[in-house]
């Protein structure tokens, strides 16, 4: 045999040792296509916080812990973690893991990362690390988090720190980290072409379940219609965010699913509490008649307000069906979710009743602001809140604004009245965010535009964010739920469907997270 | 020729300075972008700390002075969301854009030329009238109309072409027929109307009655007569398309500027947009130099001293 002879038997040879390796369900594998509604920005974890971002890096970068499809933490690059006193959390991490650049995965990795997500200059990740003083390796496995202060959401906090191998790190820094990504993740970067398409193939030494999908391409194409379109044409396997006019038409054409699960995004509706007269921003309510006085500080009248929102129409009519009525700020699916506590009934005359009883028996004026590019169909629902509200004789105007005119001017909480949705998956931090009192020292309050301010719903919400035992936890979320059924600091409107469109033969659970992750699709 | 040169330079310098004031100053008070920027988990006391990381928290002349400053360096700033030179970001999609207006002008240039002349030579007739009906159809047709009839028809029911995204001739199909039917259009309209008047000209019975060839009279003396307005708007068009052909992009997922643009705008990327209005400027002025030029070329009348 000639030297190039056998060459050509050591190729073969190695070629099917690689792919005997390759595990049972590999053979049956395929690449897929996913299409998606935006780019994404960098593939540096700690320097951005957006979702579609985040459900790219996902692919190849992995956190300690991470959500399952549902939103309940489970194990990612650590097998355990337990609460050690108030102030320390003890992860213990996953033996043998390795980067796609061959870096060991240890307590080192975690120590560079977690810090790399406080001190960077550009980070936008400080938040979830912001009462971590130190990560303390206790051995090459097992980190401590210490932190400032109790903290029982650090664990879910740490779901979005993604791990970095610190020498690859250091060799690019952060030039190389936002181009090329190297994780411990089921797939490994292959190339990225801005505003085109993002390709990643398997990593075949991945400690989890191998993935069915072999080959990930994920499209990013803006237009809803587009998206529709390259589904329906067989393009692409998978579709973020089918729009509402286009459910029925991929529900009827065969070949085609529509997947849809309740969201954790909440739409809701806020009154100005805080100030007592109508007049100019920001000494009066802006929305309000000049002088005249705040009838939002009358409980009776957010009450009304409550009762006159038919909200199954709003879902069924104006939401195409692709949204779950609110009983509550959580879902169902939340620790602190409670049963007990369900919307009031729609009821016009009730809310006539109420708002005479309050000294408005002809209604009031007030201004209504909504962001018009920022949730499904936002004005729409406000136009349909109009109608809903002048059908008890409050007489509203609609001011829509898009989302990067809305945010500045609710800020600074030139509103009276106002929509605007939320979502994280941290039910503490939903109650604080929506409601509680305004407050740069505890940080409460960033999305409390009508700045509702409740003492004793402030202290719950204190619990919530500092009491380690969950069983106390929970009780203060169920009282919170209650009471603010009762208070109406906020009017909890619809949790949005999230949609997903797919080829027939592909199943995928939709994630309550909003990521698309393609080692979840698996081909029938 | 060269003075001429060096006065347009100057110019542009100038242009550069009121384009970045104006839209640094329009985004400034339009809002910003800290809750798009900022996770839902972080408090309201991170709200400030953004802002300072950010420098949003100056009042807007500091900001442009710091970019000022910067610009001076060659530093157009970092673009908040990409974390990225603002510059760089614009650049890197000049060549999709380009390649999508390279082909749209030769195609409109290509069919509204030769129809354009014949119409005008034979007006009144069944081509005229068409082509009048035609052109106004493609003027008042909106963008994105085109685009998603054009995607509902080849992609969706007959299958012929892809969507969207940007490889082969055969992605370039769709969004290139969409910008060309109001070029087209428009092009029509101009080398008619230029005709029209060309056609009456003295010169033009004096090359007739030298007894030249009639197609020789209308593609030689008359037709290269009408190529100065001609040039004028389609230098503007081009422009305008490598910058702003923002909706077709969108459409068909083009990764090419406008669709930068647009969500740069919607999401105040303050650096980004600024450093886009630079270079569509200095794109701008490139073009019309190029158009002053190709007069003095097309004309021997015109010179430049």
């Amino acid at each position: 045999m000639t030297w190039s002879g056998r060459a050509v038997v050591a190729l073969v040879v190695v070629l099917g040792l690689v792919v005997g390796m390759a595990p049972a369900n590999y053979a049956q594998g395929r690449p897929v296509v996913i299409a998606t509604s935006g780019d994404a920005e960098t593939m540096d974890p700690m320097l951005t916080a957006i979702s579609t971002t985040g459900s790219v890096q996902r692919h190849m970068l992995e956190p300690m812990l991470a959500y399952d499809p549902d939103g309940k933490l489970i194990p990612g690059l650590a097998t355990s973690w337990r609460i050690v006193d108030s102030l320390t959390w003890e992860v213990k991490l996953r033996p043998g893991v390795r980067f796609h650049n061959g870096e060991p995965f240890n307590a080192d990795a975690v120590k560079f990362s977690v810090e790399r997500a406080q001190t960077h200059p550009r980070s936008l990740q400080k938040v979830y690390v912001s009462l971590v003083k130190e990560v303390r390796a206790v051995d090459d496995l097992t980190v401590r988090v210490i932190t400032t202060e109790p903290a029982p959401d650090q664990a879910a906090n740490l779901e979005s720190i993604m791990m970095l191998p610190p020498r690859y790190a250091r060799e690019v820094g952060d030039e190389g980290l936002g181009r090329r990504p190297v994780g411990t993740g089921p797939y490994k970067f292959v190339e990225w072409i801005r505003d085109d398409r993002i390709v990643m193939e398997l990593n075949l030494t991945y400690w989890g379940p191998k993935p069915q999908a072999t080959r990930v391409t994920i499209r990013p194409i803006p237009e809803g219609a587009t998206r529709v379109a390259a589904l329906l044409a067989g393009e692409v396997d998978v579709v973020e965010g089918v729009p509402i006019p286009d459910i029925p038409r991929v529900v009827r054409t065969k070949g085609f699913r529509v997947l849809r699960k309740q969201g954790p995004r909440l739409i809701f509706l806020a009154m100005d509490t805080f100030r007592d007269r109508g007049g100019r921003h920001p000494t009066g309510s802006p929305g309000l008649t000049d002088g005249a006085a705040n009838p939002f500080k009358d409980v009776r009248v957010r009450q009304a307000l409550y009762h006159a929102i038919n909200t199954k129409e709003i879902v069924e009519q104006v939401m195409g069906g692709a949204a779950a009525p609110a009983e509550q700020i959580l879902p169902p699916f939340m620790f602190g979710y409670t049963p007990r506590v369900r919307r009031p009934i729609y009821d016009p005359s009730k809310a006539k009743r109420l708002l005479t009883e309050a000294g408005y028996p002809n209604g009031f004026t007030v201004r209504l602001d909504v962001p018009t590019d920022r949730y499904v169909n936002d004005r729409e629902v406000g136009l349909a809140l109009v109608g809903m509200l002048g059908r008890v004789g409050i007489t509203v105007q609609l001011n829509g604004m898009p989302r990067a005119i809305y945010f500045p001017r609710m800020r600074v909480f030139d509103t009276s009245l106002q929509m605007s949705g939320w979502l994280t998956l941290i039910p503490s931090i939903n109650w604080s965010a929506l409601l509680g009192c305004v407050d740069p020292k505890t940080g409460y309050g960033r999305a409390n535009y009508g700045r509702h301010c409740s003492p004793e719903l402030n202290r719950l919400i204190d619990i919530m964010n500092t009491e380690m035992d969950d069983a106390k936890r929970k009780d203060a979320f169920f009282k919170a739920a209650e009471l603010t059924r009762q208070d109406v600091g906020k009017i909890p409107l619809y949790f949005e469907e999230l949609v997903r469109g797919v080829k027939e033969g592909i199943a995928m659970p939709v994630r309550v997270d909003e990521y698309i992750l393609a080692q979840e699709i698996t081909f029938k | 020729m060269t003075r001429f040169l060096i006065g347009r330079l100057l110019q542009m310098l100038g242009v550069f300075l009121v384009i970045s004031l104006v839209i640094f100053m329009l985004l400034v008070f339009t809002g910003d972008p800290i809750e798009l920027l900022l996770p839902p988990a972080a408090g309201i006391d991170q709200v400030k700390a953004l802002e300072v990381q950010l420098g949003l928290d100056q009042p807007w002349w500091v900001q442009y002075g710091r970019f000022l400053r910067s610009a001076l360096r060659g530093d157009l700033g970092t673009s908040f969301y990409f974390n990225e030179p603002a510059i760089r970001l614009v650049l890197q999609r000049l060549p999709a854009s380009l390649e999508l207006v390279v082909w749209t002008m030769l195609v409109s240039t290509i069919i509204a030329i030769p129809l354009g002349a014949m119409a005008a030579v034979n007006p009144n007739s069944w081509l005229d009238r068409s082509v009048l009906v035609g052109s106004l159809v493609g003027i008042s047709a909106p963008t994105f109309w085109i685009g998603i009839v054009l995607i509902a028809l080849f992609v969706v029911t007959l299958n012929l072409l892809p969507s969207s995204g940007r490889g082969g001739w055969e992605h370039l199909v769709l969004p290139v027929a969409t910008l060309t039917f109001y070029r087209v259009a428009l092009f029509i309209r101009l080398i008619r109307a230029g005709m029209l008047d060309v056609l009456g000209q003295d010169y033009i019975r004096t090359a007739r009655a030298k007894g030249l060839f009639e197609r020789l009279v209308i593609y030689r003396h008359a037709l290269k007569n009408t190529l100065i307005p001609f040039v004028t708007i389609g230098g503007i068009q081009m422009g305008g398309l490598i910058a702003f052909a923002v909706v077709t992009e969108k459409i068909f997922a083009w990764p090419g500027m406008g669709r930068l643009l647009l969500i740069s705008i919607e999401r105040l990327d303050y650096p980004v947009v600024v450093a886009y209005a630079i270079v569509t400027a200095a794109l701008f002025v490139v073009i019309n130099l190029t158009v002053d030029l190709l007069y003095a070329f097309i004309d021997p009348r015109i010179r430049y001293e």
